[in-house]
């Protein structure tokens, strides 16, 4: 069931809201929660009822794998760390299997000019981001890191409906404790909530989509072969760049909109990352939750900065290689995840360079402003690899962009559409430029009360408050999306 | 409690904004009716004429069988949709009214589930399936954006739920909305209707509008501009179709949906089952679209295709020896009529039986029906050499026909083969966009 369609938003929702609700009204509140595994299990069979017969039995495993390891009175089990080196490597091979077998298996084939058949491996949705959890949550209650098992609330915490497709990547200490409080569900929640779900779903339909529709033809255009001159290159990149960010951080909205009706407030994954400085604040805006987990579960286990300067780019590179391979299984993401550790290292030796005597980063308007220019291009080029089908479609894209043309015109007419692409571009990034985030606009805080980014929310006069005006505005906005959800289309990162 | 009290009013000051805009929307497009869906009022100068319908063939035509009723029906791409008239005095008496259901682009599986939609609307008599010989291939079946199953009755889901889904989902369109407001703004223009009550697009009037390529341009320059048209489109499916480019939309569904050539199956299967007189035949394009195949290299694929065909209807007899064999006739080879020459450059001459290398006109339409239904009009003779049916028996023959009579066109017809030939091989090293629509023939 996708957040953009009538059965979610006018079927799904509304059951749940009311169930859920009407029991904790009568002073169910245990019995709510499990309800809401239920409705998120119901959520995830809707795609395909086969996907529980994968992902039930992981969870039990996990659960049970977790029972056996979590430490009793300070003690750690004896078998604590074969079991736990046990229920990761199932995750991972579960996940190897689904997502990369194919992958490795053509490969193969391509080099040893063997033909291995494996059949085509349908990757069950969201698996890449529930296992992520599973195995923190392993590692934690290794680690004696979980305080109390249980087990209802270990299943709403793998299959909360609104972050298990496709995120954020919660951690369990941040929802499992709202999942035992008992205090009732705050209107200030309920307010926020519905307000967060119709920015999201505007952001997806009005934005992202919109985006998509000069993108997308142009990039399967140049994947069948086609060659892009320098303004249709640049303006489907751009568009690309556009879409994905409006179309995941309106899903991650969505998620946390939904979180907020159910009184669970989710770890924010955005905060204007195309406003970032340089590629580290960058990833401290984009997709949030991925980079802290991929920093507390792989790069700090690897060592993290701990081991030298030269151990520490390796340790960069390793976590960013393996960050793009997880988005899939293909050379454009591992090209892309290269890509990222490459900016990293280079940006963090820049700053090195800077705290050796050499000067100060530049504060000027006229430094932040190339600084994040610079950054947004080195992004856009990497969006080209994470865009493409393979690396002869980048390669081409990138020709384009660089001006490396064949000598006719692209398309007949293209010059026209080209430059509506580009304006119509140029219109949305200016959108995430410009415009408050949802967090700076609403003034929501994820739990703990973190609210994203490294730096505090700039003040806006844009404020939203729960006021007659602004329930018009969310509701015309909410009205105008449902309109647009005729064209109905996925998120991206459910591919993921 | 005060703030709760609070929270309930904005959620529903939001919810009740949001409605309210989606009633206004409704109302508007229940009563424009910009694709004819509903027909509650015609107002002259608010929605007498619907221009939008033009662009929402598969929709409006899913509607029309709903309320025509038609027990025969005509399915297939655009050449059937321009050239089969069901006024033809062939179709079963029993099986009035008649109607074409043929659409742009039409895909096996969208023809498949039309025919379901139809004999679950009112069960059919006749139906003649135009296909053309990239439709018995073993692509992957597929279906075009605008279509939408949800539209169409098949007998096996409860038709309330699915109606009230889909007109919900037309009458609260933005995209409905835009067409409304474009149908308002439309009344005054007099554009004459090209599409015909029975489902028929009408070419005399669709290609003679003003603005329309044809027109403009005349009917020889038209002709040579949809070949050029035509590579660019062969040259693009088959290098998407070697470049085996992957859907980024996300996981793909084990669909297990099957091939183009096993909809046929499914629709001679169906057509079977339910005892529907179902009638094939493979279109006459003109001899310049088999040149153009030839050229590509396609050749070998519409002779398999053939066979497929051929193969598939002879394991259907098989299988009801009591029962009439259904006939399939193949058109497309080189006849008096595919063989037709084009005006001299320059001239404003029209064909006699093409619009352009792709569509026929009725009275072509009219010689296929003529063969289909056993019909003999001494007032337009059919051709002899025009249409041969295919059998296992005559298959092979009528194949070898074909690759002679190529040879003799491309014997007599030089020029013309050449300058496709000079076509492809450009197009095919350059950027598929980078055709060059400049390019013309040489007189011959």
């Amino acid at each position: 069931m996708l957040f953009n369609s009538y059965a979610f938003l006018l079927g799904f929702m509304p059951t749940a809201l009311l169930l859920f609700h009407g029991l904790r009204h009568v002073g169910l509140v245990r019995s709510s929660i499990a309800l809401l595994a239920i409705a998120s299990l119901v959520f995830y069979g809707w795609w395909n009822p086969i996907y529980l017969l994968l992902i039930v039995p992981l969870i039990l495993i996990n659960f049970a794998l977790a029972a056996c390891i979590v430490p009793r009175d300070g003690r750690r089990p004896r078998a604590a760390r074969p079991l736990l080196v046990l229920g990761i490597a199932l995750n991972l091979a579960t996940l190897g299997y689904f997502k990369y077998a194919n992958f490795f298996v053509d490969n193969l084939n391509a080099v040893t000019g063997l033909e291995v058949a494996l059949g085509r491996v349908v990757l069950p949705i969201g698996i890449s981001f529930f296992t992520f959890q599973k195995i923190a949550f392993l590692v934690d209650a290794y680690r004696g890191k979980v305080d109390r098992l249980n087990f209802v609330d270990y299943l709403l915490f793998v299959t909360f409906f609104p972050q298990l497709i496709a995120g954020p990547i919660v951690h369990h200490s941040e929802v499992i404790r709202q999942f035992r409080d008992r205090t009732p569900v705050s209107g200030q929640c309920i307010t926020l909530g519905i307000t967060i779900l119709a920015i999201g779903l505007a952001k997806k339909v009005l934005l992202a989509d919109t985006a998509a529709q000069y993108a997308s033809p142009l990039f399967d255009a140049v994947a069948a072969g086609a060659r892009p001159d320098a303004l249709a290159a640049w303006s489907s990149a751009l568009a690309y760049t556009a879409q994905l960010y409006f179309d995941f951080s309106g899903y991650s909205d969505m998620a946390i909109g939904c979180g907020l009706l159910f009184g669970i407030r989710l770890p924010i994954n955005f905060a204007s990352p195309y406003k970032a400085e340089n590629i580290i604040d960058f990833w401290h805006r984009w997709h949030m939750t991925l980079s802290r987990f991929l920093r507390d579960y792989l790069y700090v286990p690897l060592g993290g900065n701990r081991k030298g300067r030269t151990r520490r780019y390796v340790n960069l590179l390793v976590t960013m290689l393996l960050g793009g391979f997880w988005h899939g299984a293909g050379w454009t993401f591992l090209i892309w995840g290269a890509l990222h550790g490459f900016y990293l290292v280079a940006n963090h030796l820049w700053r090195g360079l800077w705290q050796h005597g050499a000067g100060r980063e530049s504060t000027t308007a006229l430094g932040r402003g190339l600084s994040q220019a610079l950054t947004f291009m080195a992004v856009v080029i990497a969006w080209v690899f994470f865009r493409s089908a393979d690396l002869s479609t980048a390669g081409r894209m990138l020709l384009g962009m660089a001006g490396f043309a064949g000598s006719e015109p692209f398309a007949a007419g293209s010059l026209t559409n080209s430059a509506q692409a580009f304006g119509v571009s140029v219109v949305l990034l200016a959108i995430a430029w410009v415009a408050p985030n949802t967090q700076e606009l609403t003034g929501y805080v994820g739990p703990g009360g973190v609210q994203g980014a490294n730096e505090p929310p700039r003040a806006t006069r844009l404020t939203w408050k729960p006021s007659p005006a602004w329930a018009v505005v969310v509701g015309c906005l909410f009205g105008t999306a449902l309109m647009l959800m005729s064209k109905v289309s996925e998120f991206i990162y459910f591919q993921f | 409690m005060a703030e709760r009290a609070a929270a309930v009013r904005y959620c529903c000051a939001v919810v009740s904004t949001a409605l309210l805009l989606l009633a206004t929307v409704v109302c508007v497009n229940l009563v424009v009716d910009p694709f004819g869906t509903y027909r509650i009022v015609s107002v002259d100068g608010l929605n007498s004429r619907k221009s939008a319908v033009y662009h929402r063939v598969r929709l409006v035509k899913a509607y029309e069988v709903r309320r025509l009723r038609p027990r025969a029906i005509v399915l297939g791409t655009s050449r059937s949709h321009v050239g089969l008239r069901p006024s033809h005095e062939g179709w079963d008496s029993a099986a009035r009214p008649v109607y074409n259901l043929a659409f742009d682009g039409a895909t096996t599986k969208e023809m498949y589930y039309y025919l379901l939609h139809a004999h679950a609307v009112q069960p059919l008599r006749q139906v003649i399936l135009g296909l053309d010989t990239y439709h018995a291939t073993t692509a992957p079946a597929t279906a075009r954006p605008d279509f939408d199953p949800w539209l169409l009755e098949s007998g096996a889901v409860p038709v309330l739920p699915s109606l009230v889904r889909a007109d919900m989902k037309i009458l609260t369109s933005l995209d409905t909305l835009r067409s409304s407001l474009t149908t308002v703004e439309s009344q005054s223009d007099r554009q004459p209707a090209w599409f015909a009550p029975d489902g028929q697009r009408l070419g005399d009037v669709f290609f003679h509008r003003p603005g329309e390529r044809f027109e403009e341009i005349g009917p020889r320059a038209y002709f040579e501009e949809v070949d050029r048209l035509e590579i660019g489109f062969k040259l693009e499916g088959k290098r998407a179709a070697s470049a085996q480019v992957p859907s980024r939309s996300g996981p793909q569904p084990a669909s297990g949906d099957g091939t183009s050539l096993d909809y046929i199956r499914r629709i001679v299967a169906y057509c079977r089952a339910e005892g529907i007189d179902l009638r094939l035949f493979i279109s006459p394009e003109h001899a310049h679209q088999l040149e153009i195949s030839a050229a590509i290299g396609e050749w070998a694929t519409i002779e398999n295709a053939k066979r497929g065909l051929v193969e598939l209807l002879t394991d259907d007899a098989a299988h009801h020896a009591g029962a009439a064999p259904i006939p399939l006739w193949d058109f497309s080879g080189y006849s008096s009529i595919t063989t037709e020459s084009l005006p001299e450059p320059g001239s404003r001459a029209e064909m006699r039986f093409y619009w352009d290398s792709s569509h026929f006109k009725d009275n072509v339409g009219d010689f296929i029906l003529d063969r289909l239904f056993g019909v003999t009009d001494p007032r337009r003779a059919v051709p002899a050499d025009f249409g041969v049916r295919l059998t296992a028996d005559t298959i092979e023959t009528a194949l070898a026909r074909v690759r002679e009579d190529q040879l003799a066109y491309r014997r007599r017809n030089p020029v013309s083969v050449t300058w496709i030939r000079s076509l492809v091989d450009v197009s095919g090293q350059d950027s598929v966009h980078g055709l060059d629509r400049r390019a013309t023939m040489a007189a011959p």
